[in-house]
């Protein structure tokens, strides 16, 4: 079952201050949101809100890793994913995991 | 707010903070390292833990939501994170000496999902919920439409 990603004001402003690849990957991974929440979210642990889902995905660009997480609630209506934030950080020095 | 956690991740702090003191001399220092991963790991999970319980009382209605308490939970994930970032340091020293580091790709699973919690601030999803409860919000095709044509971007 796929839904439709509305973006609140904040998560609007979350994309529009990436460098434009890290926006574009990011608006490419909301489609993909979309099309299955529960396979790619798990719930948050973020203590104040429950029900809320946490989205969280990665990009190397420009010697960077970009860590992004996008916090999002199902709609009542179960057809649209309410996405209030796209936190994102940047690291430059990452410690990589052992190829398993 | 459990005391019991709250002691668990000063615990892992006071272990970092002798970790960095000793000098690196021998394996058995390695070891320590290991464990202080596995000890961020399980503080975490029993973290976790927790506040799907609280999560669950708030829904039941047994317990009444109190910022405060959310706060502190919050703090306790940003210290745990904290340390996380110190153990990951004294992790690659480890393996600049040529060790194996047991645990490595778990514990770095879970700094991973840390650094997703602990990125978001309290008062801006209230306002990014407030803002979605308002209508200030739109569909992400009309928002990719948007930023497309900006010549801005």
């Amino acid at each position: 079952m796929s839904y439709r990603a509305i973006l609140g004001a904040n998560a609007q402003n979350d994309i529009r201050r990436m460098p434009a690849a890290v926006a574009q990957y990011t608006m490419v991974q909301l489609r993909n949101l979309e099309l299955d929440p529960a396979l790619l979210s798990t719930r948050s642990h973020f203590p104040f809100r429950a029900k809320c889902q946490i989205f969280s995905f990665d990009l190397d660009h420009q010697g960077q890793r970009f860590f992004i997480n996008a916090l999002f609630q199902y709609h009542a209506n179960e057809e649209e994913l309410l996405i209030s934030d796209i936190p994102w950080q940047a690291a430059s020095d990452w410690w990589e995991p052992d190829a398993e | 707010m459990s005391i019991v956690l709250k002691n668990q991740v000063d615990s892992t702090e006071r272990s970092a903070n002798e970790l960095e003191r000793l000098t690196f001399d021998h394996a058995a220092i390695c070891r320590d390292v290991e464990a202080l991963m596995l000890q961020i790991v399980d503080v975490f999970a029993e973290l976790n833990a927790y506040v799907e319980r609280w999560q669950a009382d708030i829904e039941k209605g047994v317990t009444a939501y109190l910022d405060d308490a959310a706060r502190e939970l919050l703090d306790l994930y940003i210290r745990l994170e904290k340390t996380a970032v110190r153990a990951s340091l004294l992790g690659r020293t480890m393996e600049r000496w040529g060790f194996v580091v047991a645990g490595k790709n778990r514990f770095i699973n879970v700094w991973r999902t840390l650094k997703g919690i602990t990125c978001f601030s309290l008062d801006r999803v209230a306002e990014s919920f407030k803002q979605i409860a308002e209508g200030n919000a739109k569909p992400l095709g009309e928002f990719m439409n948007e930023l497309s044509s900006d010549p801005g971007r």
